[in-house]
C-alpha cells in the first residue's frame, strides 16, 4: 500500500536529517534584527586597552624580572583582602560554562557555593556544559533567547558570526572597561594587555578577558631517559636527532616521541625559528606553511619518522605512564599541563628550551593566547546590574595571594583545606567540592597566572627557571585582538586540512614535495582571504 | 450512493458494491482504536515530523542566532558546494568501498554463526557461547580500536612478538592500503555475535516437524540446512538485506574518526567524517544539513527500490 511507503519514506528522511537538523528546529525564532549581514571586522578601530595596573599581591620567591608568573615556593602567609565589600545586590547571577570535570554539587549540598554567595551577596548559578558540545548548548540558548547574565565566548570552539551576535545581544562594555575607566575593577585591571586583546571584537571590548596562562606548549620529558645521552641540552637539530636514535630501541618497546606528530612539528618548528602561525613584515602576513623555517621543521620530522623515533602507533592513551616508565622520551603538554604534571607526575619532569637547529637559526618560542576567550554580559540586564556584574567578576578575578582567590581556589579552611607548614591542603569535602566547581568559574572569569604547587617547590622552580629561559625569545601572536571572517567561517576545516596533511607527510603517505600544492590549495581554500582580512584589520591598527 | 447511511450490513457483507460510510460514521465506529493509536502518531509528530521541518535550513545560509525564519534563503548553493568538492566524491567512494566490503564479509556472518550456534546441543554452552559473542557489541568503538591496537597495531603484541623473533608483519593498523579491510574486519569481530539474535529467534520459528520429515526422509544435516532451515529465515534474511541498503550510506563515525591520524584522511574519510570536518566544524549547519538529506533520500530510493524488487522475486519484503 502506497499510504504505507511513504510514511516509511518519510521516516528514513526523519532519521538522516534528525541529527543535523533536530537542534535547528528547537529553537524559535532568534530575532537577531541587529547585525544582520557578514563582514565583522569592517568595524576595527583604534581601541584603548583597559589600563593595566598590577594589583597588590604577596611578594613572589623568585624573580618576576623577566616576565615570569609570580612564583611561590611556600603559600604566603599574609593574604590580601582586594575587594573590601560583598559586590553583588542579593540577586541570583546565571552564567553558561563548561568543564572537563564532573558536574560540581548543586548549590543546597555545596559549602563551597553557599560561602561564596555569601561573600558575593549573590548566587551564584552557572549552566554548566559537561565535555564536549559547548558550541551545541550556546547555539540552543542563542535560539531561545533566554540568555544568562554571563555567557563565555571561547576562542577555539569554533562559535559562528560572533561580531553579529555581539552587537545583537550583548553590551558593549567598552565605555566601563577602555582606558582608565577600568581602575573602578582593580583585579581587572590586573589581567594584562595579551589577555584583553583576545576580548576585542569590532573595536569594541564585548566582554571580560578570561585571563590563561600566556606561555604555550612545552616540550616535556622523563629526565632519567635521557641522562645516560647526558641530559637535554641539545647544541641542534642533528645532535637532538643523533641522542634519540642512540636511545631508541624498538625491540623493548622504547620509544622517543609520543606520537602527537603536529605538536612535535610546533616544537620542531620553534628550533628552525617559523612564525608563531604568522609572520607580520612591513604590514604584510605570511602562514607559517608558507615559511622555509616551518618546512625545515617538518622535514626534520619526517626524518625521525623514518628512524622510527615515533611511538609505532598513532594514537596512545597511555602517554604519561609509558614516560614515567621510561619507554618513551618526550611529549608535548600545554603550560597549564605542565603545570599539572609538575605537581603530579612521579618522575623527574624537564622541559626542553628551544634551542637552534641549524648554526644559523635563531630559536623562538611560542607564546599562547594568554586568555580562554571573554565572558560577554547579557543586554538584558540594565546599566545597573552590568555594574554589579563587573563588580562580581572583579571579585572573583583576584590574583593569587588574596583572600578572595583563596576562596575561589581553595574553599572555607578548616570545611575544604587545612594550613599545614605554610601549604594548603584539601580534605575530603574540600576535594570533592572545590575542584569540580572552581573549573567552570574559571572559564567564566580567571585570575593572572601564579605558580604555587603545595609541597612541590621544586615543580615551581622547574616552571620558573623554564620561564626565565623562554621569555627572551617568546614570540606573540601577532593577529591576536584582530578579527577575520574567513576564520570563523572556515578556520575549522582549514585546521584539519593543514594537520591532515602535516600527519600524511610526516608518517610518509605523501611526499614533502607535495607540500607546496598543499599550501597552494589550502591559500585558495580561505588561507588567502584570511591573510588578507588579517591585513587589513591589522593596517587599521 | 453517496450518502446511504442506512445501507444494511448483509449488503456489505455480500460485496456486490464496495463499502461506501460517511467520515462521522467510521470515527463514530473507530474512535477507540484512534484514540489508541494517538500517543504513537503525537510521538512520531513530535520527535520525528516536526523536526523534519528543520531540514528547510539546507536551503538557507543558517545561523543559529538569526533563527530558520531569519536565515537567509540560498537555494540550492549548499548542495552545489558539497557536490563540486573533489574530497566530497574520495568520501563518497570510501564510504562505497567500505559499505561493499560490509555486505559481502560481514553481512553473511552472523547468518552463519546463527547456524553453527544452532547446531550446538548443549544447552548450557550454547547459552555461555551466546553471551560471549553478544558481548563485544557493548564495547566502544574507542575500546574495539585500542584492542585491535594493542594486539596488531605498531606496538601490539603480536608485532613486538614476531618482531623479537626477526618477523617484520609492518604495522597492520597505520596501512592505508588495508584499511577498508581492516575496519570491515573490526565490524564483524564487534557485531557478528549480536547480529545472530534475530536470525536464531528466526530459526526457533521454523517448524520441528519439518525436520523430523526431512530427517525420515533420508536427508542429512547438510540437505536439512539447505532445504529447511535457510528457505525457513530468507524472509528475515531479505528484510534485514533490504533494511541495510537504507543505511548504505553510514559506515561509522567514531570508527573513522580514531583512526584517522594512523591512515590518513584520504583512506579514512566517509560521508559522515566529510560533513563533520568540513561542516559541522565550521558551524555550516546548512552544508551538513544538505549532505544528511541527501543521505536519507538515497536511503529512502534504496530502500524502496529493494522492495519492489523484493516483491518481483516473490519474497515478503519489509512492508506491502
Amino acid at each position: 500500500m502506497s499510504m504505507s511507503m511513504s510514511r516509511r519514506g518519510f521516516l528514513g528522511l526523519a532519521l538522516a536529517g534528525a541529527t543535523a537538523a533536530g537542534l535547528a528546529a528547537c529553537g524559535g525564532e532568534g530575532g537577531g534584527a541587529a547585525g544582520a549581514g557578514k563582514g565583522g571586522a569592517d568595524l576595527s578601530r583604534k581601541l584603548r586597552l583597559p589600563t593595566y595596573t598590577p594589583a597588590k599581591i604577596p611578594t613572589p620567591d623568585l624573580p618576576i624580572d623577566a616576565g615570569q608568573d609570580p612564583s611561590y615556593l611556600k603559600y604566603p602567609e599574609q593574604l590580601v583582602r582586594s575587594v573590601p565589600a560583598p559586590p553583588g545586590d542579593g540577586s541570583r547571577i546565571t552564567a553558561l560554562t563548561q568543564t572537563w570535570d564532573v558536574a560540581p554539587p548543586g548549590a543546597d549540598k555545596s559549602a563551597y557555593l553557599q560561602e561564596l554567595g555569601k561573600r558575593l551577596n549573590a548566587q551564584w548559578d552557572m549552566n554548566i556544559v559537561v565535555g564536549e558540545g559547548y558550541p551545541d548548548k550556546f547555539n540552543a540558548i542563542i535560539a531561545s533567547d533566554d540568555l544568562p547574565d554571563l555567557v563565555w565566548f571561547p576562542p577555539n570552539q569554533g562559535l559562528q558570526r560572533v561580531p553579529e551576535l555581539l552587537e545583537a545581544k550583548f553590551h558593549d562594555l567598552t565605555p566601563h572597561l577602555a582606558g582608565d575607566a577600568i581602575k573602578k575593577y582593580p583585579n581587572l585591571a590586573n589581567l594584562g594587555d595579551v589577555a584583553w586583546k583576545s576580548a576585542v571584537t569590532n573595536g569594541k571590548i564585548f566582554g571580560v578577558a578570561v585571563s590563561y596562562s600566556r606561555f604555550g606548549q612545552v616540550y616535556l620529558v622523563n629526565q632519567d631517559f635521557w641522562r645516560p645521552v647526558g641530559g637535554i641540552g641539545f647544541t641542534g637539530a642533528d645532535d637532538f636527532f643523533q641522542k634519540s636514535v642512540q636511545l631508541l630501541d624498538a625491540k623493548r618497546n622504547r620509544y622517543v616521541l609520543e606520537p602527537a606528530y603536529v605538536n612535535h612539528v610546533h616544537m620542531f618548528s620553534q628550533w628552525y625559528g617559523a612564525p608563531n602561525t604568522w609572520r607580520l613584515t612591513g604590514g604584510k602576513l605570511v602562514h607559517q606553511y608558507e615559511t622555509p623555517e616551518y618546512q625545515a621543521a617538518l622535514e626534520f620530522a619526517v626524518k625521525c619518522f623514518k628512524a622510527g623515533l615515533f611511538w609505532p602507533d598513532a594514537t596512545l592513551a597511555t602517554t604519561k605512564e609509558k614516560v614515567a616508565n621510561g619507554q618513551l622520551g618526550a611529549y608535548v603538554e600545554s603550560f597549564p599541563g605542565f603545570y599539572n604534571d609538575a605537581r603530579t607526575q612521579k618522575y623527574e619532569l624537564g622541559a626542553i628550551v628551544p634551542f637552534a637547529a641549524t648554526p644559523d637559526a635563531k630559536p623562538v618560542y611560542n607564546a599562547g593566547l594568554g586568555s580562554v576567550g571573554f565572558t560577554a554580559i547579557s543586554k538584558k540586564a540594565d546599566p545597573k546590574r552590568v555594574e554589579m556584574l563587573l563588580n562580581v567578576l572583579n571579585f572573583m578575578a583576584a590574583p593569587f595571594g588574596t583572600e578572595e582567590n583563596q576562596l575561589v581556589n581553595y574553599g572555607v579552611e578548616g570545611v575544604h583545606f587545612t594550613r599545614k607548614d605554610g601549604e594548603l591542603t584539601f580534605t575530603d569535602r574540600g576535594a570533592a567540592e572545590v575542584p569540580a566547581t572552581q573549573q567552570p568559574i574559571s572559564f567564566v572569569i580567571g585570575s593572572p597566572s601564579a605558580i604555587y604547587l603545595p609541597g612541590k617547590p621544586e615543580g615551581t622552580r622547574l616552571i620558573h627557571d623554564f620561564e626565565t629561559k623562554v621569555a627572551p625569545m617568546l614570540q606573540e601572536r601577532v593577529t591576536t585582538g584582530h578579527f577575520s571572517d574567513t576564520f570563523t567561517t572556515k578556520g575549522g576545516e582549514l585546521s584539519t586540512m593543514g594537520s591532515d596533511m602535516v600527519v600524511d607527510v610526516v608518517t610518509g603517505r605523501k611526499p614533502l614535495s607535495a607540500w607546496q600544492g598543499f599550501v597552494k590549495k589550502w591559500m585558495d581554500r580561505g588561507g588567502a582571504a584570511m591573510k588578507a582580512e588579517y591585513e587589513a584589520s591589522i593596517a587599521r591598527g | 450512493m453517496v450518502v446511504s447511511t442506512a445501507a444494511p450490513a448483509t449488503e456489505v457483507q455480500v460485496g456486490a458494491r464496495p463499502q461506501r460510510r460517511t467520515l462521522r460514521d467510521r470515527l463514530r465506529r473507530d474512535w477507540t482504536l484512534l484514540l489508541l493509536c494517538l500517543p504513537g502518531v503525537l510521538y512520531f509528530v513530535v520527535f520525528f515530523y516536526v523536526p523534519l521541518l528543520g531540514n528547510v535550513i539546507a536551503f538557507k545560509d543558517y545561523a543559529p542566532f538569526l533563527g530558520i525564519d531569519g536565515s537567509p534563503w540560498v537555494g540550492l548553493e549548499n548542495f552545489v558546494m558539497l557536490l563540486e568538492e573533489p574530497e566530497f566524491w574520495t568520501a563518497v567512494g570510501n564510504t562505497l568501498q567500505i559499505t561493499a566490503l560490509q555486505l559481502l564479509l560481514y553481512f553473511p556472518a552472523p547468518i552463519a554463526l546463527a547456524l553453527l550456534l544452532n547446531s550446538l546441543v548443549g544447552n548450557r554452552v550454547k547459552r555461555l557461547v551466546q553471551t560471549v559473542v553478544y558481548l563485544p557489541h557493548f564495547l566502544s568503538w574507542v575500546v574495539v580500536v585500542a584492542m585491535f591496537q594493542q594486539v596488531i597495531g605498531g606496538a601490539g603484541t603480536i608485532t613486538t612478538f614476531l618482531a623479537a623473533h626477526d618477523v617484520t608483519i609492518g604495522n597492520l593498523m597505520a596501512d592505508p592500503e588495508l584499511f577498508k579491510l581492516m575496519a570491515t574486519a573490526q565490524v564483524i569481530w564487534k557485531d557478528t555475535g549480536w547480529g545472530t539474535i534475530i536470525f536464531l529467534a528466526a530459526i526457533t520459528a521454523i517448524d520441528v516437524s519439518q525436520y523430523e520429515a526431512a530427517a525420515i526422509d533420508g536427508a542429512d544435516w547438510k540437505r536439512r540446512l539447505w532445504h529447511v532451515t535457510l528457505p525457513g529465515i530468507r524472509p528475515v534474511i531479505i528484510m534485514l538485506l533490504i533494511l541495510r541498503l537504507g543505511d548504505i550510506l553510514s559506515v561509522g563515525f567514531e570508527q573513522m574518526v580514531l583512526q584517522r591520524d594512523a591512515v590518513g584522511a584520504e583512506a579514512s574519510e566517509v560521508i559522515d567524517t566529510y560533513i563533520y570536518y568540513h561542516g559541522v566544524i565550521n558551524g555550516d549547519w546548512g552544508m551538513s544539513t544538505a549532505a544528511g538529506l541527501m543521505k536519507g533520500l538515497i536511503g529512502a530510493a534504496l530502500i524502496y527500490a529493494a522492495n519492489k524488487l523484493a516483491h518481483r522475486f516473490g519474497e515478503q519484503g519489509i512492508y506491502r
